[in-house]
């Protein structure tokens, strides 16, 4: 009864952590993340300023990535060019997965090799699922992009419509940050005291290793690495 | 006599008696699935869908954190009581029977890790893994053949780019394991001296392994690593277990396709042990279009390919290697199949 306690202590513990990394973030596509980022830095080198993740940041004024609404569409363009690339490598890539799936265990005898194509089945709709909404509606940023780039606005108002969703934006990965430094600091803490209460000494370990992660995710937040 | 010359010319704990040995168990290394499709030519894949970077030089490419949890089992994953409870120290006949009956091979790999990775620090926690081998041949007077081992502990990885095309790293690996290596005769088992035979020694680890690497950023990401393994000492030390320092050497590759992502390795390290020169060489690929991974491996001691599902939180893969298609005519062979589960945020 204890080690299944302890069991159920460490999964949760685990799932805690998932949840602390997700509460705020949106399904983005690696690729993506590193155009943005790459994007931010070359603009960033360029104009001598440093560098967060969350933009440009200068002593004082703020200063924005684009310098009109032009650049900021033509971006946005390339970024949506990607995303449909991206949708149907995982529309593809997950058919392959879900007639794998069905194939395989259909000739598997042994019970472990039917369950795990099984979750190649389940993970094959679930990506073709992510395609198709890669391709037809994409992140925040798209969405945002669509509606403005769709409305009767002229392109000044669009320009400032666009600083005004960027500085939204920054205050709200400001606010974000320090949800996720106190969220991963407090699960660190709780996961160190199981670990120190614990008797079982794989799952004792095993806590102190979710605790450490944790805390290096609390502290990366903090200082912004 | 021919026969019996060659077999004790070939001796090798766990290879001598069984004649084909699973391509991608290495009791003394820890690998993921992808890791295995790819035979081990993983120095030059800058990221492995499924585990940490073998090249710890690699860690600054990473470019989203997360962590995860896998579980990964071979076929023979049925033996996984006998072995625990043999490793445990309980020898009972039925145990006996069921690991040395006649013409018995045994071959299991079982495990489950934890990972955690971002661009700065890596770590894996093994709380266990078990990787055995048992053979058993000659009806007259049977003689059995044990290497099964338990492990769990950690590793540590960080790394640091230099410059646009060179990057530094640094591994670090704790281990604390439980094994039974040995050779001998059945019948040995039932004197008074038979009970010590299969006593399970135990072994703490330490290592260090620094890597370096070079990333050509205009020619196709040519890719050239070099990596010190084995660093340090294990104590107390165990005449069974031979580890000793390697220099590995890895040159690869990804030429641009239309759709998906190809890595191709050509790695020159040192797997089976007693291997030839031959034998260091290990030749891999990994192709990643949307959610799947397929790797592919090539080496002496066997080909292997796999396919890796990897969406959002979960992910799959099974792997299937055989030591037949380099030795097509060869009455014995070894056929393996791998299955991983797992889950990441």
């Amino acid at each position: 009864m204890k080690t299944l306690l302890s069991v159920f202590i460490f999964l949760f513990s685990l799932h805690c952590s998932a949840l602390a990394a997700t509460a705020t973030a949106t399904a983005t596509d690696p690729d993506k993340e590193t155009l943005q980022l790459q994007l931010r830095q070359t603009a960033g080198r360029m104009s001598g300023q440093k560098i967060n993740p969350s933009g440009i940041q200068t002593f004082g004024k703020e200063k924005h990535l684009f310098s009109n609404w032009r650049e900021y569409s033509s971006f946005m363009r390339q970024q949506t060019k990607m995303d449909r690339e991206n949708g149907y490598s995982y529309i593809i890539s997950g058919s392959l997965a879900f007639v794998g799936g069905i194939a395989g265990a259909a000739v598997a005898n042994d019970p472990l090799e039917n369950g795990v194509y099984t979750v190649f089945q389940t993970i094959g709709v679930a990506s073709i699922g992510y395609g198709a909404y890669q391709l037809r509606i994409g992140d925040d940023e798209r969405q945002f992009f669509e509606t403005i780039h769709y409305s009767r606005l002229d392109a000044r108002s669009r320009f400032l419509a666009l600083q005004a969703h960027e500085g939204q934006r920054r205050r709200r990965e400001e606010k974000d940050r320090l949800i996720r430094v106190v969220t991963h600091g407090l699960i660190a803490a709780l996961n160190f005291y199981n670990g120190s209460v614990q008797e079982n000494k794989s799952l004792k370990t095993g806590l102190y290793f979710i605790g450490g992660v944790n805390a290096l995710a609390a502290l990366s937040f903090t200082f912004e690495f | 006599m021919l026969m019996l010359a060659c077999i004790l010319h070939e001796y090798a704990f766990a290879d001598s008696l069984a004649f084909s040995r699973n391509a991608r168990t290495n009791e003394l290394i820890q690998s993921s699935l992808t890791v295995k499709g790819l035979a081990h030519a993983c120095l030059t894949i800058h990221q492995i869908p499924d585990s940490l970077p073998c090249n710890p030089a690699f860690i600054p490419l990473i470019q989203k954190s997360g962590l995860g949890a896998a579980l990964l089992i071979s076929n023979g994953y049925s033996n996984y009581e006998s072995v625990q409870s043999l490793l445990g120290g309980d020898l009972t006949q039925e145990t006996v029977n069921r690991l040395f009956g006649p013409d018995r091979i045994l071959q299991i790999e079982a495990g489950a890790d934890i990972n955690f990775i971002s661009p700065y620090l890596a770590g894996r926690f093994i709380p266990k893994s078990i990787k055995g081998f048992s053979a058993v041949r000659n009806e007259a007077n049977p003689i059995a053949e044990v290497s099964l081992f338990e492990e769990s502990g950690f590793a540590f990885q960080s790394g640091y780019q230099l410059s646009e095309s060179w990057f530094v790293g640094a591994q670090l690996r704790t281990l604390e394991r439980k094994f039974i290596r040995k050779q001998f005769q059945i019948t040995e088992l039932a004197t008074p001296q038979g009970k010590d035979l299969l006593k399970a020694k135990e072994q703490t680890a330490f290592f260090v392994d620094p890597a370096i690497s070079y990333i050509a950023t205009d020619f196709h990401k040519l890719t050239l690593s070099f990596m010190l393994y084995n660093l340090g000492s294990a104590k107390p030390v165990a005449e069974e277990i031979n580890e000793p320092v390697q220099a590995q050497f890895g040159l690869g590759i990804s030429p641009p396709l239309r759709w998906g992502k190809l890595q191709l390795g050509l790695d020159y390290r040192q797997i089976a042990e007693n291997a030839s020169d031959e034998e260091h060489l290990h030749l891999g690929a990994l192709y990643t279009y949307g959610a799947m991974n397929i790797s592919m491996g090539i080496d002496k001691q066997g080909a292997s390919v796999g396919i890796f599902y990897l969406l959002d939180k979960v992910n799959a893969g099974i792997l299937y290697s055989s030591t037949r298609l380099l030795k097509p005519d060869e009455e014995f062979y070894t056929q393996t199949v791998y299955l991983q589960v797992g889950w990441q945020i």
